[in-house]
């Protein structure tokens, strides 16, 4: 199978809310053991933002007009991610049309992507190719936003000692082939409808063992869909859980476990699905890439997965 | 118990004690242990998963696991059993 790039990306911007420790957590503080077993894991801090999922979204959409060398104007659509639509708490369908007159984007058209939750970045990258490729589109904006509900610590907790989510946004642009700083050469999608009521609470090994699998198929799907194997991609980028449970992904993907970047997990922990977008843009800063070097990204939502397989241009 | 049934939790004991945070390895392990006693988190839980499917050469299937919460060593060999019983159906 020959590889054949589908479309661009580049432009990584994101907005994180305060960092805090994690020790500060009143649901944690009543559970010590839980608030060891995340530390141990490498989770130390938070983020948690003031302002809504829409104003942390035009924060980081302004960087990545900024880097893109974009006009608004000249942007056709913007794909915007978010599992916070569920939360009518500071979610409102003006948002959307704030975002995109706060930014100047007098010709685009909003999409919105919901169902996928963490593995939403990805998804919205899929579907920016899509309107590339079918449509003939040249410039399309993806965002991602998301935060936890204010009030009640307990919601930021993945249970029983997987994570800490954490409020953030990041964005990226889309392009026609050869027009930014990475080409996507693979997609991979799954969905495993069946475990539609399974969670980490009511039967813990079905949940964490169909999680597993998901990611396996998905990874391998955009590494098939490239003629490439794990050992020919430079780093992994997943969601940013903890150490060890990015290591086991990683290793039950086959990749070694140096493969994987983990440079943010202290950092902020899950910031939804932005992290997979953050950890690019961090990863590069830490290590910048060359010439057709090539990034697994790996978002893991509930019962849904994504991949995209980038090469450095 | 069936001799067989003994092998069986003979080798989920040591299949458990190979994942078991280091601390654990030495306990004494019997059918009526607690996971979670025995100091499994999530992700030790998910590696002896992985682990039985290789020990035993199974599949282990989310229709498989809903059918019994696994809390205790007695519950895996019971799920274990109950898999080989059936044979080529389930396993893999």
């Amino acid at each position: 199978m020959s590889q054949v790039s589908l479309a661009s990306v580049g432009g990584i911007g994101y907005a994180l809310g305060c960092l805090r420790s994690i020790d500060q957590l009143e649901t944690l503080s009543k559970k010590p053991e839980s608030l060891a077993a995340l530390r141990a894991k490498g989770v130390m801090y938070y983020s948690e933002a003031n302002e809504t999922p829409a104003q942390l979204a035009a924060e980081s959409a302004c960087q990545t007009i900024a880097q893109s060398n974009v006009m608004p104007s000249e942007i056709e659509a913007v794909v915007y991610a978010s599992t916070s639509f569920w939360e009518k708490r500071f979610y409102s369908e003006h948002d959307v049309a704030w975002l995109m007159n706060k930014l100047g984007l007098v010709n685009a058209y909003p999409v919105g992507v919901f169902l996928p939750g963490c593995a939403n970045a990805i998804t919205s990258l899929r579907i920016a190719i899509n309107m590339i490729r079918a449509e003939g589109c040249r410039r399309i904006l993806v965002i991602t936003t998301d935060k936890v509900s204010p009030g009640d610590s307990s919601k930021r907790i993945m249970w029983p000692d997987v994570s800490v989510l954490s409020d953030a946004a990041a964005s990226c642009m889309v392009t026609s082939v050869g027009d930014a700083e990475f080409d996507v050469i693979g997609v991979g999608h799954y969905s495993a409808p069946r475990m539609w009521d399974l969670d980490s609470k009511d039967n813990l090994a079905a949940f964490l063992l169909e999680t597993v699998r998901g990611a396996q198929k998905t990874a391998n799907s955009a590494l098939q869909a490239a003629d490439l194997a794990p050992r020919a991609v430079n780093r992994l980028i997943t969601n940013n859980y903890n150490h060890a449970v990015m290591r086991m992904i990683a290793k039950k993907c086959g990749f070694y476990e140096d493969q994987i970047f983990l440079g943010n997990v202290s950092r902020f922990a899950h910031a939804y699905a932005a992290d997979t977008l953050i950890n690019l843009h961090d990863c590069l800063v830490e290590r910048p890439a060359s010439l057709g070097d090539n990034f697994l990204l790996l978002g893991t939502g509930q019962k849904n997965w994504a991949s995209a397989l980038l090469r450095k241009n | 118990m069936m001799n067989s049934q003994a092998q069986m939790l003979e080798r989920i004991i040591k299949t458990l004690r190979s994942i078991l945070p280091k601390g654990a390895r030495d306990l004494a392990i019997g059918s009526e242990a607690d996971l979670q006693m025995l100091g499994m988190d999530s992700l030790n839980f998910l590696e002896f998963l992985l682990a039985l499917e290789d020990e035993f050469d199974l599949k282990l299937t989310d229709d498989l696991l809903r059918l019994k919460a696994m809390s205790t060593v007695g519950d895996v060999l019971e799920l274990v059993g109950y898999i080989q019983s059936r044979g080529s159906d389930v396993a893999s």
